[in-house]
């Protein structure tokens, strides 16, 4: 190679299109690695990985809403408002369908992964965590539902949070169990 | 399992009472499946109190069956109290199978790594419904791993098998190669050695009818060693440039052969013949641009022999071997000289077709299809044929 045609790269270098940022890396690097999971181990103890994470995570931002609002438990219309607020700040976009005494139904139509969670339903497992755990630690138990998902070619996610415990447990649900010691409760 | 502790599972799980003899079946029924299993079976509180473990867990622990379980669950693993209360804190939060490992404690088999799947799960007893974390041996993770542990060594095994083959072959073909450039070598020495004895023939000649005899031998023979020469030179054993072939024939007509009136000139492109068709064209060439110059131009009439060699979009090879002498008049279909003969018997071998053009001068063209270099006919790339054509070099 001549030196005239390495300076010409070089100074084409910064000015290469590779739409490489910070965070396309990272998601990138998330897909990547949660399909080599799935690869290797399978999808349901790929997720078991993820929910693993996925319930650190929500424990840190349960304790994060708390220091911010305070330690009493959260009633349940403010445990829907977390889930929206939370998935906004990290560009998700759900929303509250509806709000019963012992289910939230929530909807999204972006998912914080972006495009890269296609086809990485394993990462569907952060999502339950996250709301579970939440949900859990202010309401005694949960257990999420995940009736649709973008993972999963779905046009929109479709997330039921169901406050009591029934016997028997569908496919797509997880329980979430307390674990943060219980607060006074907030009333409804 | 303990008669305090039932799961809640999708069958609705009553407080057993002692009295109720279905109750009793059914427990009855679990520990003998429990203890049946060739599973390590625990059950835990999440802080850490061990409430149950099947007989293979007590075994492997060192415990009887009938021996009430460690009390706590550090006393089976290798973790502190507190760094176990953390873990099974963690695993008691959701009803996901979580994947860990853990390292036995005891005696003969201490440090063991076993491969453990874990959830919480809600139990109702006898003080109401409690959290506790079941933790069920995953014997098919350690497996998994372990198949593929014995897979990889097989396939290093083999890799490291084929690498000798590979090696021994190429060491093989290596030998191989010198032994037919060595051989290569040594019939151009050969060959050299038989027209130098052609040429001392010719010299003792007194009859110029036989030194012309001679002259010709001598030359055919110069040709088949020039493609040896070629081949010897390149470092080659099966192929060779037809281009460079032809030039150095004609060169060395130009030098030996051609009076100062008479040009001889080429234009080449590039070709790869396999030796076999290049020795072949190389004798006719040798042969017809001899003919013309011996007899398109006589009593030391000036002229051009020109060489042309082409290649087509179809693979074929053509070459054109051209004077404006006096062309063959009356000789035209009667010439059956030894040089004819051969030409004739050079085209057939070489399955090529033979046409002559008599206006201006004589015009030969021959035209044949290459082999490719593994014996097949081959067919140019249009690309690489434009790109060999724009190799052509003018003489």
């Amino acid at each position: 190679m001549t030196v005239q045609l390495r300076q010409a790269r070089l100074d084409r270098l910064e000015a290469v299109d590779l739409n490489l940022d910070r965070e396309s890396f990272v998601l990138k690097l998330l897909r990547d690695l949660s399909g080599t999971i799935e690869r290797v181990v399978g999808e349901e103890d790929a997720g078991g990985y993820v929910a693993t994470v996925g319930g650190m995570m929500g424990e840190w931002l349960n304790a994060a809403y708390h220091d911010g609002l305070g330690e009493q438990d959260f009633d349940i219309e403010t445990v829907a408002q977390i889930f929206v607020d939370l998935k906004r700040r990290i560009d998700g976009g759900f929303y509250v369908v509806a709000i019963e005494p012992d289910r939230i139904v929530l909807r999204n139509t972006r998912c914080p992964f972006g495009d890269n969670v296609i086809g990485r339903p394993s990462l569907c497992m952060m999502t339950s965590n996250v709301f579970g755990r939440i949900a859990a630690d202010n309401r005694g138990y949960a257990r999420v539902q995940l009736l649709q998902s973008i993972a999963r070619g779905d046009r929109e996610c479709h997330v039921e949070v169901h406050l009591s415990p029934r016997n028997g447990l569908e496919a797509d649900e997880r329980e979430y169990y307390r674990l943060r010691p219980s607060a006074v409760p907030a009333d409804r | 399992m303990s008669a305090s502790i039932t799961a809640c599972g999708r069958v609705p799980s009553p407080p057993i009472a002692d009295s109720d003899p279905a109750s009793l079946v059914r427990i009855d029924l679990s520990d003998q499946i429990l203890a049946s299993l060739e599973l390590e079976v625990l059950v835990a509180s999440p802080e850490g109190a061990v409430v149950y473990a099947n007989p293979r867990a007590q075994g492997r622990a060192g415990l009887g069956p009938s021996d009430p379980p460690h009390s706590s669950f550090s006393l089976y693993w290798e973790l502190d109290e507190r760094s176990a209360a953390q873990m099974l804190h963690r695993l008691a939060a959701t009803s996901t199978w979580q994947a860990i490992s853990l390292r036995r404690r005891g005696e003969g088999e201490a440090g063991e790594a076993v491969a453990f799947k874990a959830r919480g799960f809600l139990a109702d007893t006898q003080s109401g419904r409690s959290l506790y974390v079941a933790l069920v041996q995953d014997v098919s993770r350690g497996r998994q791993f372990e198949e593929h542990r014995a897979l990889i060594q097989k396939l290093n095994v083999e890799l490291a098998h084929r690498q000798r083959m590979e090696a021994m072959l190429t060491d093989l073909l290596a030998s191989q190669k010198r032994l037919h450039r060595e051989l290569v070598h040594r019939v151009k020495n050969n060959l050299m050695l038989l027209a130098s004895m052609v040429s001392i023939g010719r010299l003792r000649c007194g009859l110029p009818a036989a030194r012309t005899q001679f002259e010709t031998l001598e030359r055919r023979i110069q040709s088949v060693a020039k493609i040896h020469d070629l081949l010897d030179r390149d470092r080659e054993t099966d192929h060779l440039s037809a281009d460079i072939l032809i030039a150095e024939i004609c060169g060395e007509l130009s030098r030996s052969l051609a009076p100062p009136s008479v040009v001889i000139s080429w234009d080449l492109a590039p070709v790869r013949l396999h030796i076999s068709q290049a020795t072949t064209l190389g004798l006719i060439v040798n042969e017809l641009v001899t003919n013309a110059v011996k007899h398109a131009f006589p009593k030391g009439a000036v002229g051009n022999v020109s060489i042309r060699l082409t290649t087509d979009l179809e693979g074929g090879v053509a070459v054109v071997i051209a004077d404006d002498g006096i062309g063959l008049g009356d000789r035209a279909g009667h010439d059956r000289g030894s040089g004819s003969g051969i030409v004739r018997a050079l085209v057939r071998q070489l399955e090529a077709t033979l046409t002559r053009e008599d206006v201006p001068g004589t015009s030969w063209k021959l035209a044949f299809t290459p082999l490719r270099e593994e014996g097949t006919v081959v067919r140019f790339d249009e690309a690489v044929l434009r790109s060999r054509l724009g190799g052509i070099t003018p003489h």
